[in-house]
């Protein structure tokens, strides 16, 4: 019984960690470019299920075309995210981008408010959401989506890190504009690059996960936590190591959350955050590769 | 610099103090009202200028401070009957011990992971104040917090309570004013700038950082008492994440190197939504914008919109503006 | 050498990874003379002041100021002992006055915590007179006093460089570790940099300074000690040196190099 119990908690844990997956992704991208965070990022993913919800739940628009819109839409994002909000402040001190996305980022979930409304939304599931049981656990399709889509995405991104420059790029240009400049790295292509993907899984992740959770309702500030969160403990500068972190931080919201109490959840993982940031700010799966 | 701009300081302490007589002379309840409120967030602004223009140091949960001074003057004086002048100068303290423990993360963290912690700090709290029901109400929150007074004499009109929290907003002021054109003020710009360079003089940089926390939290902790029996019930939502980046927008728009920034900053946000809902109802107000200049969220939206153009265009906030427009008169 | 040695290093070695920035470095520098660093770039000079001034540990070796071993001492307690540094680039604070600059280099020599400053009681007041006194003394020496009031980001670079120096003299220091105090002046400014250096060892200050610029290493130290792939190659007065031929060939195959 209570085996089944654990499965069925760790099934969640992965879905969900698939999501902070996917978000600490988002922030290492961003991080090995311009060595700062994104505060506007959780509103970000929150936005893309906001998107889906119109798309999917109100449009009835296919799932599948949905998501690419969605997807797309986060590129467009990242782009217009990158030229309007990071290129001016780019020679700036490390707060003031800060700052201004946390600014950004409450620009975008009140106008969201505005035009979705204030209160949680619920999401229709990709395909019919009737559970599968295997030994007793109950299998949702939709966390199975989750999965699949996760997968897909990450090992996508990976490809594309691993076979081209662009990773590579990337913490060239971190490190040293002007060395980078002068390999021939452009810093503004690479800088944009690294918004149009980061923007573009956080609202992908954001569309998977709304039919799960809700869409809306502002959680964009716990989403840019968690997602942080996720990618510290794996390690934000390596993208293997963010994309374990987020995997092992929803494996352990959910044995908490099954096991020990649902109400006290969040401020757990915040404890966990600052566990995380004052014991092991290298975090645990540093890949010396990727240095 | 700090002894050579008296002109202009004594214009700002002119339209202070004028700004506070014409309330009293209102002395409109509404307007009473406003000009507490622009009291306590004035004090609570001031001390994360303090902490943020000119240490540094970023801190998105000073809500969680504010209401360590609230719910702890609260509950310390109604559940527990404790004299006000016991509980208030006590809640100070314990607001001040959770600037402490946030001050001790500040010692290690990049602003970055900073910034991500106090926002931890701030969520614990919220969760703490909305689950530890027995204590503090939960969601619903708690009420039946005294007025305070001295001896037999209670402050429990508008018009006394806006001069008690003018006078402790007057005595944070000049504090605050010493306090930073001297040593410290010299000390803490310089961690702001560089802190390699300034161990580099001898100053202990983590003992500064913990002792700019702790008393940047002990100024959201007053404003916080003064909230809570001002209010006299008090809940959660008073005391979220979203107040927190208020403060920072206080901060920020006023003018965040500057010890009036504050000023301007709580002003501004404070009277904002009053005058936008004042021009808004000008019978010659065109009616489609209306719902924009009543609407909160849109209030929201501005602010956030204020603070990005204020950080890339005006890295002075208000104050600057005011100064340099002075500076192109003379 | 009848001297006291008052900063002396001891087979200092400093390792990046597989980088071995410092080797068996071993040298004195006595009281009251002063001392260059030179040497070819990269060859550990800033690593060494980095290492002396607490802010890296050595892989191994150590350091002795007036004798007492401060091998792994933090900066800010080394400050206290006298250990005063200026950087590659002057790294003072634009936002802030001049004078201020120098005056935030009085802080170990003076007192007031939150309360007293906020306070404003007596004693701070007191405190911040004598502070601010001492404070546009040193800029009367080093020429700045006319510009105290002005906000540093208006200083040009020469002038810029000297306000650090007043801030690292403020500390009252035994010792002024600068780091290319003459790098980014022309040759008048130059000129000047070093008399003010030699006012100040006269006053009694040792210094121990790595320079780029010959002329002035050889117009004004007593002593010189050459770097070279984080070893010391030579060390004697600017005669010995200029005519040791470890020296000549190291700077001399620089110079080949960059005329390739």
């Amino acid at each position: 019984m209570i085996l089944t119990n654990l499965f069925q908690v760790l099934f969640s844990g992965i879905t969900i960690g698939c999501i902070y997956a996917l978000m600490a992704l988002g922030f290492h991208i961003v991080y090995i470019t311009i060595k700062n965070v994104n505060f506007a990022f959780g509103m970000f993913v929150s936005l893309g299920g906001l998107i889906g919800y119109a798309l999917v739940t109100q449009l009835q628009l296919n799932f599948f075309v949905a998501l690419l819109i969605v997807a797309v839409a986060g590129g467009i994002a990242g782009y217009l995210f990158e030229r309007s909000i990071v290129r001016p402040i780019f020679d700036r001190p490390i707060l003031t981008f800060i700052i201004c996305t946390l600014a950004i980022g409450e620009v975008i979930e009140n106008g969201s408010s505005l035009l979705w409304g204030s209160e949680a939304l619920p999401c229709k599931a990709f395909t019919n959401n009737v559970p599968l049981d295997l030994f007793g656990v109950k299998i949702f399709p939709q966390n199975l989506w989750i999965l699949g889509l996760t997968l897909f995405a990450v090992i996508g991104a990976k490809i594309y890190f691993n076979f081209t420059l662009t990773g590579k790029a990337m913490r060239a240009t971190a490190n040293n504009r002007l060395a980078a400049r002068l390999c021939g790295i452009n810093p503004l292509r690479v800088s944009s690059f690294a918004f149009i993907s980061s923007l573009s899984l956080g609202l992908f992740a954001g569309m998977i996960f709304s039919p799960i959770t809700f869409a809306g309702g502002f959680v964009g500030i716990h989403y840019t936590v968690l997602g942080f969160t996720g990618a510290i403990l794996g390690g934000i500068t390596s993208s293997t190591g963010s994309i374990l972190g987020g995997l092992l931080l929803g494996i352990v919201e959910a044995l908490f959350r099954g096991f020990i109490t649902t109400r006290h959840t969040e401020a757990f993982m915040m404890m966990i955050l600052l566990l995380i940031l004052l014991l092991l700010p290298q975090g645990l799966f540093r890949v010396r590769s990727e240095e | 610099m700090f002894g050579t701009i008296r002109l202009k300081e004594l214009l700002i302490y002119a339209f202070g103090v004028s700004l506070f007589f014409s309330f009293i002379i209102l002395a409109n309840i509404k307007w009473l009202d406003i000009g507490i409120h622009v009291g306590i967030y004035f004090i609570v602004a001031t001390g994360l200028t303090i902490l943020l223009g000119m240490a540094g140091q970023i801190s998105i949960g000073h809500a969680a401070f504010f209401g360590i001074g609230a719910y702890s003057s609260g509950l310390l004086t109604s559940t527990w009957d404790l004299n006000f002048w016991i509980a208030g100068p006590l809640s100070v303290i314990f607001a001040g011990i959770g600037g402490y423990l946030v001050g001790l993360t500040s010692i290690r963290l990049r602003h970055d992971s900073l910034a991500m912690a106090t926002i931890a700090f701030q969520v614990i709290f919220s969760v703490l104040v909305y689950e530890w029901v027995e204590v503090t109400g939960g969601p619903a929150g708690f009420g039946n917090i005294p007025v305070p007074s001295i001896g037999t004499f209670k402050i429990d009109t508008e018009t006394k309570y806006f001069l008690f929290v003018s006078i402790i907003a007057l005595g944070v002021f000049l504090f605050s004013r010493n306090l930073i054109s001297r040593r410290i003020g010299r000390v803490l710009i310089s961690i702001r700038e560089n802190e390699v360079v300034s161990s580099s003089i001898g100053i202990n940089v983590p003992k500064y950082k913990l002792k700019v926390f702790t008393l940047s939290a002990m100024y959201a902790g007053v404003g916080g008492v003064l909230f809570a029996h001002y209010a006299r019930f008090i809940s959660p939502t008073s005391f979220t994440i979203h107040f927190s980046f208020a403060f920072l927008v206080m901060v920020l728009v006023g003018g965040r190197r500057h010890i009036l920034g504050a000023f301007f900053g709580s002003i501004f946000v404070t009277i904002l939504p009053e005058f936008l809902r004042l021009v808004s109802s000008f019978s010659l107000f065109p009616v489609s914008l209306r719902e924009i200049f009543t609407n909160y969220t849109y209030h929201l939206i501005i602010y956030g919109l204020l603070v990005y153009f204020s950080l890339v265009l005006l890295p002075k906030g208000i104050y600057g503006l005011g100064v340099s427009v002075f500076q192109k008169r003379l | 050498m009848g001297n006291t040695a008052i900063l002396r290093v001891e087979n200092l070695t400093k390792d990046f990874g597989g980088l071995r920035a410092l080797d068996r470095v071993d040298f004195a520098v006595a009281e009251n003379q002063i001392k260059a660093l030179i040497g070819p770039n990269g060859a550990g000079k800033t690593t060494l002041f980095n290492v002396i001034g607490g802010f890296l540990f050595p892989t191994d070796g150590k350091v002795f100021f007036q004798e007492e071993e401060v091998t792994y001492l933090k900066t800010h307690l080394l400050s206290k002992k006298g250990i005063g540094r200026t950087f590659q680039t002057p790294q003072i604070v634009l936002d802030m006055s001049v004078l201020d600059n120098v005056m935030v280099g009085f802080y170990l020599q003076t007192k007031s915590e939150f309360i007293a400053s906020g306070l404003k009681l007596k004693k701070t007041i007191r405190e911040e007179e004598r502070v601010r006194e001492k404070s546009l003394e040193i800029l009367d020496s080093l020429n700045l006093r006319r510009e105290a009031t002005l906000e540093a980001r208006r200083l040009p670079f020469a002038q810029m460089r000297l306000v650090e120096i007043g801030r690292a003299l403020a500390i009252n220091p035994k010792i002024l570790l600068l780091d290319e105090p003459s790098a980014g002046l022309n040759p008048y400014e130059t000129e000047q940099m070093g008399e003010v250096l030699k006012k100040y060892k006269d006053l009694g200050v040792t210094i121990l300074f790595i320079e780029h610029d010959i002329d002035l290493v050889m117009r004004i130290s007593d002593e010189i000690v050459v770097l070279n792939h984080g070893q010391k190659i030579a060390e004697g007065t600017p005669t010995q040196i200029r005519t040791d031929a470890k020296v000549i060939s190291s700077y001399l195959g620089e110079a080949k190099q960059a005329h390739a």
